[in-house]
């Protein structure tokens, strides 16, 4: 059931994060549909492979999102609980999504080109700098709580009081900034601007094309709605009701979705020099509720 | 005779773990080097030589495994590190070489006077050189004693499991060394300082907190060091020779908690800490071993070990690099293998130990979580670096082409079949981490039979072994759906047009190949932001402003290991320059030398008169 519902929700993340830009650019936008339309059409198209490109840069793609299915699996939504999840599998969900990294990274390495080989250093580095960030982050939450699995730490985060709502504010802020880096969206990476020498998940996909393109596509959005449902899981847990939980959940996303269009909208993208010394003050951040929690 | 007689008396679970590793490992790097070693130009005089020190080095190790007597452990340790230098300086011709090979036979033997010093010390309280007397030997050390002591042995074991700052030998070593024997060393050779640590150390009594921190710090250390460098290497054997260190650190990491964990009465998590080094061991050495030995075919074929000169390999050597692939996944520690399963057990420790009720050494858990954390970041850069540029893309120096004749691409059974036999060996550690593991906690409980484990204890291990099992199946699922999404794509592909055409250069439209990322600009915004650890010094011509019209000019770029150039160069420059003080007694005159031995009787006479 946590499956559907990020599932679910992973299917108007990204479009409510382009309506909030268009409307904040004074536009009317798209519908909140049309990214989905676009990977359906994706999946109904042919492919061209560079002559360069191996078998990686076939299978790639579609271990990429495996990987995000995967760590779907893990990830639960208040009372339904996850459909695998054990003590540490906050582990396997970043180690698994660090497995469809690798494969997008050597995916771009495998054409030859020197806008892919540039972004996937980029996604490389700024991948490692993140890690720990989330591991303090997440150790510190299951330290509060005795649990190491993300059902119990959330289902537990309650039970020490009010101040679970400081917490939850500061790891919510970390969350959502792993998730822009981790999704490469604005303050460290611009999505829009193709061809310019600052993207770095969009360049690595520069020579995918049909299936393989609307598989990326698709996990990307995935990965947008996993990581807010994180956040979601820090404010649902006292709810006692499923559809009260639910409702909050999209509720949740929504915001997420929204906040993530403002800060598009409204923030330039750092220098790329600078995302070094940004993605390490996510670390001293989660310190910050380690230290607090301690 | 009595050393003799406590030699294979009783060979405990530890030993044979390592024993049957170490055989294992080395059958392999001989099946392997019997078809590696073809394509050296050598003599049989020197196949001879080359083959019986492995096996000397062999015999060295079964020694130092089943050994009873502290005496018998030492001269193991000395037969396995003549024999692996003599094996490393196979191309002893080379300079490079040969100097690398003293490096590391004089490295390994300040360690083994560190070892030597710390037995002595047992002699000297005890007068007995058997290993089942050192708990005598400890009773009568004081705290401070004991510290000392395990310091010793973890210096001594140091140089040879490459901990730094004892490491510098070994990024010379495994490059300069042919490919089966860089396997071994770096896959079980290195391995025996860790037996040595657990072995000595079950027998401490005090300081348990204080050994364990220094540990799990020079562990985490190294873990970091190794992967930055190797993240930043562009030599590919020297790339795995850090990646060692790093492993190693990784592997010290969980003796270093285990230690904590004993001083604050934590047996399950004494145990954790313990199998996760072991299991980690395991690991690396099935990984670390393909690797060579992928590297080594890669080598064959090409004739060069610089990454940025390689490239697309994939269609030459496709074995290889699917090989290649799989254990360079391993390494990094992702799921699905079973590097994921003995680095998960680390988290899990960290874990545990964040709760430790004393503020420095839970904030040295976390910070050590977090270290391991990055280390598993660098290492996906360092191995997505590694296999794209070597295997993918197109070739970067037309020069370094393998030969197309099938019998020289280094894709030759014998020197496929042993990774090949890794692969099973790979997959049952993530079927089966269960059985390992009571196997390892079987050894562990034989070595420390005052740490028995009791009802808390046992349920602690039993949920980290459960644990193992929700990781192996949750594996199994990934790959599961990798299989069934790849089957689906498959299939739906079948139905829709494709196209080949060149890679998109955005507009860009003659030959990319001049223009593809090498390894040196894939790493180049890491060792930017890391430069305190990695020095590097560049060679150019400066562009002088008379010339407008500039001729053809070259970069040079050398990176430096910062430990060695800034503390063992500056140490072993300075004994040499001290011991050339002496150097007028030595000038080469046979009358000269005969004084000297004359001086020495008269002396010997006068003290005996004395």
């Amino acid at each position: 059931m946590s499956f559907i519902l990020i599932l679910l929700a992973s299917f108007f993340f990204t479009g409510i994060v382009i309506r909030v830009k268009s409307i904040a650019q004074g536009r009317k936008g798209p519908s909140l549909w049309q990214p989905m339309y676009d990977i359906w059409k994706l999946l109904h198209k042919g492919s061209v492979y560079s002559n360069v490109s191996s078998w990686i840069f076939k299978v790639a793609p579609t271990i990429y999102f495996a990987t995000v299915i995967v760590a779907m699996l893990v990830v639960p939504v208040g009372l339904f609980g996850s459909v695998i999840g054990f003590s540490g599998d906050f582990i396997f969900f970043a180690y698994a999504l660090a497995l469809g990294k690798f494969f997008t990274i050597i995916g771009a390495l495998d054409t030859a080109s020197s806008f892919e080989g540039m972004g996937s250093a980029r996604e490389a580095l700024f991948s490692m700098l993140v890690e720990p960030a989330f591991f303090i982050l997440i150790g510190s939450l299951g330290l509060l709580t005795g649990y190491t699995s993300f059902s119990d730490i959330f289902a537990a985060f309650h039970i020490t009081g009010e101040v679970s709502y400081a917490y939850a504010a500061i790891a919510a802020f970390v969350l959502l900034m792993i998730c822009m880096i981790e999704n490469s969206r604005m303050p460290v990476d611009d999505p829009k601007t193709h061809l310019e020498l600052t993207m770095i998940h969009e360049v690595m996909v520069l020579d995918n094309s049909g299936v393989d393109m609307g598989l990326i596509h698709q996990a990307t959005n995935m990965k947008f709605a996993l990581y807010t449902t994180l956040i979601a899981g820090l404010f649902i847990g006292n709810v006692e009701t499923w559809w009260m939980q639910t409702i909050l959940f999209f509720g949740i996303q929504v915001i997420s979705a929204m906040c993530v269009g403002l800060i598009e909208s409204f923030m330039a993208r750092y220098r790329m020099i600078h995302n070094a010394q940004f993605i390490l003050v996510l670390s001293s951040l989660a310190l910050l509720i380690f230290f607090g929690i301690k | 005779m009595d050393i003799i007689s406590g030699y294979v008396e009783s060979v405990t679970g530890l030993s044979w773990f390592f024993v049957a590793l170490t055989t294992f490992i080395f059958i392999l790097s001989a099946i392997y080097g019997v078809g590696y070693i073809r394509h050296y130009k050598t003599t049989s005089r020197e196949m001879v030589l080359h083959w019986s020190m492995f096996f000397v080095c062999y015999l060295g190790m079964m020694m130092l495994y089943s050994t009873h007597s502290l005496l018998w452990f030492l001269v193991g340790w000395e037969l396995m590190a003549l024999g692996s230098f003599a094996c490393v300086i196979f191309e002893a011709e080379k300079p490079v070489v040969l100097k690398a090979g003293m490096n590391y036979f004089v490295q390994s033997h300040v360690g083994v006077l560190l070892l030597t010093i710390a037995f002595m010390w047992v002699y000297a309280t005890t007068d007995h050189m058997e290993i089942d007397i050192i708990p005598l030997f400890i009773s009568r050390l004081s705290e401070g004693q004991q510290v000392t002591w395990m310091m010793l042995l973890v210096a001594g074991f140091g140089f040879k499991a490459g901990l730094i700052p004892f490491h510098s030998w070994l990024p010379h070593a495994h490059p300069a060394a042919p490919s089966h024997i860089s396997g071994a060393m770096s896959g079980v050779i290195v391995k025996a300082g860790v037996y040595g640590v657990i072995r000595f150390g079950c027998y401490i009594s005090e300081g348990h907190t204080t050994i364990g921190s220094i540990i799990l710090i020079l562990a985490i250390l190294s873990a970091l060091y190794g992967i930055l460098n190797a993240a930043d290497g562009r030599d590919f054997k020297r790339i795995l020779a850090y990646c060692t260190i790093e492993n190693v650190g990784i592997i010290f990491a969980g003796i270093g908690i285990a230690f904590i964990a004993m001083g604050h009465r934590m047996t399950s998590l004494a145990y954790i800490g313990f199998m996760a080094a072991l299991l980690h061991t395991l690991n690396h050495a099935i990984f670390k071993t393909s690797l060579f030995f992928t590297a080594g075919n890669v080598y064959v074929a090409t004739h060069t070990r610089d990454i940025d000169r390689l490239g697309g390999l994939i269609r030459y050597m496709p074995k290889t690099a699917f090989l290649f692939l799989i254990s360079a996944i391993g390494i990094g520690g992702l799921p699905p293998f079973g590097g994921f399963i003995s680095e998960i057990m680390l988290y899990s420790s960290f874990l545990q130990g964040m709760r430790i009720d004393y503020l420095p050494i839970s904030v040295m858990m976390a910070l050590s979580g977090a270290a391991l954390a990055i280390v598993g970041g660098a290492s996906m850069l360092c191995f997505t670096k590694c296999f794209g540029v070597m295997f993918l893309g197109t070739q970067r120096d037309e020069t370094a082409k393998p030969h197309l004749i099938a019998d020289e691409t280094g894709e030759e059974s014998n020197m496929l079949l042993p990774t090949w036999v890794l692969l099973p060996v790979m997959v049952f550690i993530v079927i089966c981490p269960g059985l390992i593991c009571n196997f390892l906690e079987s050894c562990i409980t034989q070595l420390f039979p005052y740490m028995p484990i009791d009802a808390t204890a046992a349920i602690g291990i039993s949920d980290m072994i459960e644990t193992l099992r929700n990781i192996s199946i949750a594996s199994l699922i990934l790959v599961g759906i990798i299989g069934l999404l790849l089957i689906w794509r498959h299939f739906t592909i079948k139905r829709r047009p494709f196209a080949t055409g060149a890679t998109w250069g955005c507009g860009y439209l003659k030959s990319i190949k001049g223009i593809q990322y090498t390894g040196q600009s894939f790493s180049g915004s890491l060792s930017a932001l890391v430069r305190f650890v990695l020095p590097k010094t560049s060679q150019y011509e400066q562009l002088q402003p008379e010339e407008i019209f500039p001729t053809r000019r070259s970069l040079l770029t050398i990176s430096h290991d910062a430990i060695e150039k800034s503390a063992v160069a500056p140490l072993s420059n300075s004994v040499v320059n001290f011991l050339k003080k002496f150097q007028w007694l030595m000038n080469g005159q046979l009358q000269r030398y005969i004084v000297y031995g004359l001086i020495t009787i008269l002396m010997l006479v006068i003290a005996a008169i004395i």
